[in-house]
C-alpha cells in the first residue's frame, strides 16, 4: 500500500532542496544587479514554502515500501521538472509555458537541448539555475535529498532499489548509503578539479563552474550562444573532452580508479569496450571529414572527437554545427546517440553496458541453437548475469525504440522533416540534447510546434527515468487493490 | 517534530500568508519599477523629441522667414528668421541637457553643425549686401541645400529617441508582465495549498476523529484498553489517552464500591 502522506512529505524533501538552488541564483541575480530577482527569489520562496507545509503535518517516516520508493522516485522528477520552469516563466524573454517547461525538463533530465536562440541574453541568475537544474539532475535529485537527510538506512535502500538501475548496481560493491556517498564524492570532485583547470584556462569563475556543472553532469547547457566554439580553446576543449569522457562512464569504476582500487577503468572489460568503440568512431569521422576535405586532418580530428565524445556521453556542447558535415559521419553520430554513456553514469541513452550485454546474450542464443544440448551463460566483467536481468534489458531496449519510433511519428504527424523528428526524437530520450536538421548542435528546438515540444519533454524525462519506471509506477497506481 | 494541533494549523497558514505577502511585494516593487520605466521614458526620450519637433519648426520657419526676405518682405522676413534663430538655440541647449542615449552627443553635435553653416548661409543673404538675384542666387546654391541638410540631422536624432521609445515600451510591456506573473503563480500554488490543506484535514483531524468514534462505539469494558489506532503524537493521541485513563479510574471506582 502506498502511503500519500509519505510520499508528499518527501517529495516535500525535493522541493526544499531545489529551493536552495533557487536562493543561490537569487543572491547571483542580486549581486549582478538583475532583473531577475524577483523572479528567483519568489521562486525560491514559493518552493521552499511548499516544501514546509508537508513537513509541519506529516511525522518521521520511519521506513517507506519499495512501492513509496518508486512513486517518490518517479514524481519527484516531475514535481522538480514542474518546479523549475516557474523562474523562466516568471522571467519571460523567450520563455512561454511550454518553452519554460521544456527548457526545465531538459536541465534537470541533463539533456542540454535549449529553446534559447540568443542564451547570452539571459541574465546570470537565470544562467546559473539553468546549470544548477543540470547539477541536480546529474546524480539524481533523489540521491541528492537521500545524501543530506539524516534518514533510516530502510529508507535510503528503498530509494536506492528505486532510482538506480539493477544493471548498474553491479559495479558497486557496497551497501546503498556508501554507494550513494561514493557517487557524490565522485561527482563532486569531477566538478572541483574541472572548474580549477577551466579557470586557469581563461574562463571566468561563472563560466568554468557553469560548464563544469554542465560537463560533469553530462547536459550540454552553455553560457554562450556558441557553445564550447565560443573560446575556441584546444586546451579547454581537452578538458571538457576528458571530462565528458569520465563522466559517462560507471562512477564505481571511476571511484575504483581514483582510490586504486582492483575494479576500475581500466579492467573493466565493458569499460575498455567503450572506450574503444569511441575511439573507432572519431578515428572513422576524421578520415571521412579529411577524405572529403571538410575540414584539415588536424582540425578534422579536433572537432570529430570533441563531437563524438560529447555526443556519445550525452553531453552536447559543442565546437561545430555537425548538421553540415557528411551522412556517413551522421549516421555514426546517431548511432552513438542512441548507444550513450555507460549505466552508473550521469550519461542517458540506452548505454553501453546494455547494447554489450545485448550481442553477449545473442551471440548466446546462436551458441544455443547451433549446439541445443549446451548450457550457456552471459557474462560482464566475469560475473554470470542472472536471466532476469538478460531479459530486463532486451525490453528495455524495445520499449525504449518502440519509444523513439513512436515521438518521430508523432513529429512527422506535425510537419516537421524526417531529419529533424528522428535526431529530436534520438536525442531527447536519450537526453543527448543536439540532434540534426533543425535542431542542430549550434541550433535549437525554439522554432517547434508547442505540441512537439511537450511530447519532447515527456520524451526526456521518459529517458531519464528509463521508462520501465514510469510504467511500472502507473501499473502501480492503476491497481485497483 | 511539531505536536500541537494548534501549532501546525497556525504554521501553515503562516506559510500560506507569508507566500502571498511575497507575491504582493514582488508585484509592488514590479509595479514601481514600472513607473520609473514609463519617467524614464518620458524624461529621456519624449522631451527630447518634443525638443526636436520644436526644432524642426524652427527651421522650417526660419526658411519661410528668409523667404519673404527674398520677396520683398525684409522686416518681417528679418524677424521671422531671428524669431526662429532664438527658439532653435533654446531647443539645442534643451537636448543637450537631456543626452541620455548612446551615441547622442555625436547626433546633437552634427545638428549644431549643420545649423550653425545654414544660418551662417542665411547671414550671408540679409547682411551681405547683395542684389536680390544675388542674393537668390546665394539662396539656390547654398542655403536651399544646408536648409535640408539641417532637417536631416534633426530628423536623425528624433528616429533615434523614437526608436529608444520603442524599444523601452517593449521594456514595459515585458515588466507588466513579470509584474503580473507572481500574483498568477500565487494563485496556482493558493490552490495546490488549499489541495493539501485539505489532504492533511482530513488525514490529521478528520480521520482520528472518526477512529476515535468507531473505537468508543466498539468498545466494551471487557476489551480493556481503548485502542484507536491514531498514530500521530498530536491532541488526538492525547485525547485517547486521557479516555484511557478515564476508563481506568472508573472501572478503579466500580471496583471499590
Amino acid at each position: 500500500m502506498i502511503r500519500t502522506r509519505v510520499i508528499i512529505k518527501y517529495l516535500g524533501y525535493i522541493l526544499l532542496f531545489n529551493a536552495l538552488f533557487l536562493s543561490i541564483s537569487a543572491m547571483i541575480s542580486f549581486a549582478n544587479d538583475e532583473d531577475s530577482v524577483s523572479a528567483l527569489l519568489f521562486s525560491a520562496l514559493l518552493t521552499a514554502a511548499l516544501g514546509v507545509f508537508p513537513q509541519i503535518f506529516v511525522e518521521k517516516i520511519e521506513e517507506i515500501s519499495f512501492h513509496e520508493g518508486l512513486a517518490i522516485s518517479v514524481m519527484g522528477w516531475i514535481i522538480t521538472c514542474i518546479v523549475g520552469m516557474i523562474p523562466y516563466y516568471i522571467w519571460g524573454g523567450e520563455f512561454s509555458l511550454v518553452n519554460a517547461l521544456f527548457e526545465s525538463v531538459s536541465g534537470y533530465t541533463t539533456t542540454g537541448a535549449s529553446i534559447l536562440s540568443d542564451v547570452e541574453a539571459l541574465p546570470k541568475g537565470l544562467l546559473f539555475w539553468r546549470s544548477s537544474t543540470t547539477f541536480i539532475g546529474g546524480v539524481g535529485i533523489i540521491l541528492f535529498v537521500l545524501l543530506i537527510l539524516p534518514e533510516k538506512k530502510g529508507v535510503q535502500a528503498s530509494f536506492y532499489r528505486s532510482e538506480v538501475s539493477d544493471l548498474s548496481k553491479m559495479n558497486f560493491r557496497a551497501r546503498s548509503r556508501y554507494i550513494i556517498r561514493m557517487i557524490a564524492t565522485v561527482y563532486f570532485t569531477l566538478i572541483v578539479v574541472e572548474t580549477i583547470l577551466l579557470k586557469l584556462l581563461g574562463m571566468t569563475f561563472f563560466d568554468a563552474i557553469c560548464h563544469s556543472f554542465s560537463t560533469v553532469a553530462t547536459a550540454g547547457f552553455s553560457t554562450k550562444n556558441l557553445s564550447i566554439a565560443a573560446y575556441d580553446n584546444i586546451w579547454i576543449e581537452l578538458v571538457v573532452m576528458f571530462f565528458m569522457l569520465i563522466s559517462s562512464m560507471h562512477f564505481g569504476l571511476v571511484y575504483g580508479t581514483m582510490t586504486n582500487q582492483k575494479t576500475n577503468i581500466f579492467t573493466s572489460r565493458p569499460a575498455r569496450m567503450y572506450m574503444v568503440v569511441t575511439f573507432i568512431g572519431i578515428i572513422l569521422i576524421t578520415f571521412q571529414l579529411a577524405q572529403e576535405k571538410v575540414y584539415g586532418l588536424g582540425e578534422s580530428l579536433r572537432y570529430a572527437s570533441f563531437q563524438v565524445v560529447s555526443l556519445v556521453s550525452t553531453t552536447g556542447l559543442a565546437t561545430v554545427d555537425t548538421a553540415k558535415w557528411p551522412l556517413f559521419s551522421i549516421i555514426l553520430l546517431l548511432y552513438y546517440s542512441i548507444q550513450c554513456g555507460m549505466v552508473g553514469s550521469t550519461a542517458g541513452g540506452i548505454k553501453f553496458d546494455r547494447i554489450y550485454l545485448f550481442f553477449a546474450s545473442v551471440k548466446k542464443q546462436f551458441k544455443s541453437i547451433i549446439h541445443p544440448e549446451g548450457m550457456y551463460v552471459v557474462k560482464m566483467d566475469k560475473k554470470i548475469i542472472d536471466h532476469n536481468l538478460e531479459l530486463q534489458v532486451m525490453i528495455f531496449i524495445v520499449a525504449y525504440l518502440i519509444t523513439m519510433m513512436t515521438t518521430t511519428l508523432l513529429l512527422a504527424t506535425m510537419g516537421i522533416d524526417g531529419t529533424t523528428s528522428l535526431s529530436a526524437s534520438i536525442a531527447t530520450i536519450g537526453n543527448v540534447g543536439p540532434g540534426f536538421g533543425d535542431v542542430s548542435s549550434l541550433g535549437n528546438y525554439g522554432q517547434l510546434p508547442n505540441a512537439a515540444k511537450y511530447i519532447l519533454s515527456v520524451n526526456m524525462l521518459l529517458g531519464r527515468l528509463e521508462i520501465m519506471n514510469v510504467f511500472a509506477l502507473f501499473l502501480l497506481l492503476c491497481r485497483k487493490d | 517534530m511539531i505536536k500541537s494541533l494548534k501549532i501546525k494549523i497556525v504554521l501553515s497558514l503562516s506559510l500560506l500568508i507569508l507566500m502571498l505577502m511575497a507575491a504582493g511585494v514582488i508585484s509592488i516593487l514590479d509595479f514601481k519599477k514600472i513607473g520609473n520605466s514609463v519617467d524614464t521614458v518620458l524624461k529621456n526620450n519624449y522631451q527630447s523629441i518634443e525638443s526636436a519637433k520644436k526644432m524642426l519648426d524652427a527651421v522650417e520657419r526660419e526658411d519661410s522667414g528668409i523667404l519673404l526676405w527674398l520677396i520683398g518682405n525684409k522686416d518681417s522676413g528679418i524677424e521671422t528668421v531671428l524669431g526662429s534663430d532664438s527658439i532653435i538655440r533654446k531647443a539645442i541647449v534643451d537636448i543637450e541637457e537631456n543626452i541620455t542615449e548612446t551615441n547622442e552627443a555625436q547626433y546633437v553635435g552634427a545638428i549644431m553643425d549643420e545649423y550653425e553653416q545654414y544660418y551662417s548661409s542665411v547671414m550671408t543673404i540679409l547682411k551681405g549686401g547683395y542684389n536680390t538675384e544675388e542674393s537668390k542666387q546665394i539662396y539656390y546654391s547654398r542655403t536651399d541645400s544646408l536648409f535640408l541638410k539641417t532637417k536631416e540631422a534633426i530628423n536623425r536624432l528624433m528616429v533615434l529617441n523614437q526608436d529608444q521609445m520603442y524599444r523601452q515600451a517593449g521594456i514595459v510591456k515585458e515588466q507588466s508582465r513579470r509584474a503580473m506573473m507572481p500574483a498568477i503563480v500565487s494563485i496556482a500554488a493558493a490552490i495546490i495549498f488549499a489541495l493539501l490543506l485539505y489532504f492533511f484535514i482530513g488525514t490529521y483531524f478528520i480521520r482520528p476523529v472518526r477512529q476515535l468514534i468507531n473505537s468508543i462505539k466498539e468498545y466494551y469494558p471487557e476489551k480493556g484498553r481503548l485502542s484507536t489506532g491514531i498514530v500521530s503524537k498530536d491532541e488526538f493521541k492525547e485525547l485517547e489517552e486521557e479516555i484511557n485513563q478515564l476508563i481506568y479510574r472508573l472501572r478503579r471506582t466500580k471496583n471499590s464500591i
